[in-house]
């Protein structure tokens, strides 16, 4: 686990997710805002999130729904999730390696911190 | 201010908040919170939401360009990790409780202590490998740091108090939606007495798993506004890479006095709107 190889696949793992999620985000927020030139913002006044955001299997789907309200949201919110799943990408990373290595101690620490990050996420 | 305009000033705010966080050692989400909240009248709750996502985006990118350098202590930042999720979660679970007013008090307490900890005396409490606890040789947590002179091999110790230390890092994270960067690099060089570059590294490899923990709960509130956090995040990651690379000719400690100073005013504002005080 101490193999520079190792490190540095993780590193280029990390670093591209984020690139790539970040691009999705953008690309969501210019498509959104195309539609919204001249709105008044407005809507940072807490009242919660549609039902369709707040899980990602919904988003997913919802995004692809391209005549309903709101898709244009999701596909920034998927853009989000994918940022959100690069640290338990990093953590399920170090779970095969160290599995892989046959260290007990460390690949169940990961898959501890693995198992909360997924529950706390999908529950 | 109309569409686009409003999310445009909302995304140059964050470049700024970025590129501050990262010259003045803070990170973007501590700093962009109060500037949603305070400077664009947005809710707590979705300022927090970003902050966390943008958060998230960062601890990514630095922690990707720490691990290639080989710094970074991957079974240090994953033993601890088990104590900062569980607390995250915790921290986010007490968040949704917890009313707006409340937050925005505890959030100004937070944001004097972490300009209380990065004006503190920095001391390098590092030692030879030899000396540790031995419950970190168990977990096998000491290890070596490259120096210009081949590896240099470090002790751990305070493996419990470190543990616990981390759970109250892991709690501020998941209430507050920042990273509590400043945190968890204080239980590791203060507590555990672990070089600070080491420190450093493995905190940011550790702050978006933590963040990660409590993201989730965020997410099922309705806390994450898409269209808030694309241009928060966004804008942080930008102004965090800017700040790196102007890191090395900024004048660092000048920018830092004026920098804390506004971050410590903002904290006591923020305290102030909690108890709606207005000045």
């Amino acid at each position: 686990m101490k193999t520079s190889s190792f490190q540095s696949s993780l590193a280029r793992l990390m670093l591209g997710g984020t690139l790539f999620a970040a691009a999705i985000i953008a690309l969501g927020l210019v498509w959104y805002l195309a539609s919204h030139v001249g709105d008044s913002p407005g809507g940072h006044i807490f009242s919660g999130e549609p039902k369709f955001l707040e899980s990602p299997l919904a988003m997913i789907h919802h995004a692809g729904q391209l005549h309903e309200l709101g898709h244009r949201r999701s596909l920034i919110m998927v853009g989000v999730v994918l940022l959100l799943l690069n640290p338990m990408l990093r953590v399920a990373f170090a779970v095969f390696g160290y599995a892989a290595q046959k260290d007990a101690l460390y690949s169940g620490i990961s898959l501890f911190v693995l198992a909360v990050l997924a529950i706390s996420f999908f529950w | 201010m109309t569409e686009p305009y409003f999310d445009l000033a909302i995304a140059a705010a964050a470049v700024l908040a970025g590129m501050i966080g990262a010259l003045i050692g803070l990170g973007g989400g501590v700093i962009i919170t109060p500037v949603l909240v305070l400077g664009f009248g947005i809710d707590i709750r979705y300022a927090m939401g970003a902050a966390l996502a943008s958060v998230i985006a960062t601890s990514s990118g630095a922690a990707a360009a720490y691990l290639r350098d080989g710094i970074s202590n991957i079974r240090v930042g994953l033993f601890l990790s088990m104590a900062t999720t569980v607390g995250a979660v915790a921290g986010a679970m007490l968040a949704v409780v917890l009313d707006a007013n409340v937050l925005s008090i505890i959030f100004g307490m937070a944001l004097l202590i972490t300009v209380g900890l990065s004006l503190r005396k920095q001391k390098d409490l590092s030692g030879p490998a030899a000396n540790s606890d031995p419950l970190a040789v168990k977990l096998r947590l000491p290890d070596t740091v490259p120096t210009p002179n081949g590896p240099k091999p470090y002790a751990v110790h305070g493996v419990i108090p470190g543990f616990l230390f981390m759970i109250v890092a892991g709690v501020l994270s998941g209430l507050l939606g920042i990273g509590s960067g400043a945190f968890k690099v204080v239980a590791m060089d203060q507590v555990m007495r672990i070089p600070f570059k080491v420190t450093t590294a493995t905190s940011n490899f550790m702050i978006g798993v933590t963040a990660a923990a409590s993201v989730g709960i965020y997410l099922k509130r309705g806390y994450l506004d898409p269209t808030l956090v694309a241009p928060v995040a966004l804008g942080v990651l930008i102004g965090a890479f800017l700040g790196a690379r102007l890191l090395p000719v900024a004048p660092v400690k000048i920018l830092k006095i004026v920098f804390l100073t506004a971050v410590s005013i903002i904290g006591v504002q923020m305290i102030a709107r909690g108890f709606q005080i207005n000045f």
